[in-house]
């Protein structure tokens, strides 16, 4: 069993980590060429640089502390309210008729189409920018939702049914179990959508955050502050999406499809 | 009257009907049904594919509404799901999220009766059906044929006085299905239940019934009805006697008739 893991583990982290040396590789290479600007283009050491001294005095940790609140308040209100609204409107037909139009009509609109709504709507403050995150997570997360709630298989609620469940406990027992692969593809999208939205949520006159570092360092063609804003953002966006993962396949053991 | 005799289920000028596509043509599936089944018989019905008999099984279960006639549980009328009636499914149907114990479990929890009565319960049929160092095993983890045992034993628990059983032994292998044979006629003999058994297996029918219903097809409706007068308990050795071949025979003769007059 362990041999077999470390077997499985290896190449993994092998290929990924080449993967990678590759682009730094090819990205050093690029900016250490003669005639490149090294003020817009700046080499790696001086990034590792920047980032250093960005830790040092405590903006970077400050910026994505500020971040990271903002994504995990939009992802949980905004999954949460998809959840639940998709599930009702995949399982139920009434519920169906009533809720799809919405849904698929706000399926086309990209969250940051609703920012000059918000800021005359709610203002310019932190609920607005929590508005526009919970925006761009609801969307993946209540489509995923829906679909789940469709596809679950006919046979269980048959069985179910003779076994005398009851309609509500048919939902809570057999369509929302068996519906959780769904569920946790959406939410791992939505956990992306709402990095995507973070950057764009605060340019609305943010006083921090790595959406701010990065504008803030633009206007000033900090290039190396810039990078450092997006590596970062790259980093603690990967690590959400491992845990979001690991939770998923701990909560869908029983299930024999293919892990990846 | 002798209360045996009364009808323990039982299907009145039953048919069904239907509609293919969008035009108004409908197809009959089943004409003019009527079966009247007493107490703790085990009854099989057999007909070729397509005759209706998963149909009127999931009629009788409450799960399909006929378009004409009635299904009767003690002279009551069926409508809808009635708890009294188990019913096995041909396909998988184990919940794949739920433990083996918790899958027997469900359909007492689903009647709310109390904790420590369920215990009891899941642990009594786990042990019957011998899985009980599965108990939180999930399905994933066991075979085919265990995984059957799971679906019986979640049925069974809820001490159903009529089963109904779709074909379901048609997706094992021989030597799993001939086991599941002998673990179902074990668990009637224990449990005294009326057994409603499809399958288009003419010698799973003539081994386990006391009864055998033929169906013939387009429209689906009882061809004939042969009773099987081979004494219980049959184990794998009934399989090779004479007087088994012989009610095999008949029944294949029956089915012979059956598949001239369909589609008349």
């Amino acid at each position: 069993m362990k041999k077999f893991l470390s077997n499985l583990i290896r190449p993994s982290l092998l290929l990924g980590g080449l993967s990678v040396i590759i682009v730094i590789g090819f990205y050093a290479y690029v900016s250490s060429r003669p005639g490149v600007n090294a003020s817009l283009v700046p080499t790696p050491a001086k990034i590792i640089q920047t980032f250093a001294s960005e830790i040092a005095s405590g903006e970077l940790l400050n910026n994505t502390k500020a971040s990271l609140a903002r994504v995990i308040a939009g992802f949980l209100i905004g999954s949460s309210l998809a959840i639940l609204i998709g599930c009702v409107a995949g399982w139920f037909r009434i519920w169906g008729y009533i809720l799809n139009p919405l849904i698929d009509a706000i399926r086309p609109i990209p969250a940051l189409a609703y920012i000059p709504l918000v800021i005359v709507w709610v203002g310019i403050d932190e609920s607005s920018r929590i508005i526009i995150i919970t925006l761009a997570v609801f969307k993946p997360c209540v489509v995923n939702a829906r679909a789940g709630m469709q596809e679950v298989a006919q046979i269980y609620v048959d069985a179910a049914k003779t076994l005398g469940a009851s309609a509500f406990r048919i939902f809570w027992t057999i369509a929302i179990p068996s519906s959780i692969p769904y569920l946790i593809a959406g939410m791992r999208t939505a956990l992306s959508t709402g990095f995507l939205a973070l950057v764009a949520a605060e340019l609305i006159a943010a006083p921090s955050g790595l959406g701010f570092m990065i504008q803030n360092a633009g206007q000033y063609f900090r290039t190396d502050v810039v990078i450092v804003g997006i590596v970062v953002i790259g980093i603690v966006g990967a690590i959400l999406d491992q845990i979001a993962r690991m939770v998923g396949l701990h909560l869908t053991s029983w299930s024999d499809v293919r892990k990846t | 009257m002798n209360p045996d005799s009364i009808a323990k289920i039982s299907v009145s000028n039953l048919s069904h009907q239907f509609q293919i596509g969008s035009d108004s043509k409908n197809l009959v599936v089943l004409n003019d049904i009527n079966i009247a089944i007493s107490k703790s018989t085990f009854i099989s019905i057999v007909g070729e594919s397509g005759c209706g008999k998963s149909t009127l099984l999931r009629i009788m279960a409450g799960l399909i509404t006929p378009s004409k006639g009635i299904v009767e549980y003690e002279n009551k009328k069926v409508s809808g799901i009635d708890p009294n009636l188990g019913f096995v499914f041909q396909q998988d149907s184990v919940f794949p999220w739920l433990t083996v114990a918790q899958n027997i479990e469900y359909g007492l929890k689903a009647r709310r009766i109390a904790r420590s009565e369920r215990k009891n319960l899941v642990d009594h049929w786990c042990d019957l059906v011998g899985l009980i160092k599965f108990k939180s095993a999930y399905p994933k983890q066991l075979s085919g044929g265990m995984r059957k045992r799971v679906d019986l034993a979640r049925v069974f628990v809820n001490s159903p006085s009529v089963l109904l059983m779709d074909e379901p032994f048609g997706a094992l292998d021989v030597q799993t299905k001939h086991d599941m044979q002998e673990v179902i006629l074990d668990l009637w003999n224990k449990t005294k239940s009326t057994i409603i058994f499809v399958t288009h297996d003419l010698e799973e029918a003539v081994f386990l019934s006391n009864k055998v219903l033929v169906m013939s097809s387009r429209p689906g409706q009882i061809s004939s009805s042969l009773d099987i007068n081979l004494d219980y308990p049959r184990i794998e050795e009934s399989r090779i006697s004479d007087s088994f071949h012989a009610a095999k025979q008949l029944l294949w003769a029956e089915m012979k008739t059956a598949r001239l007059n369909s589609g008349k």
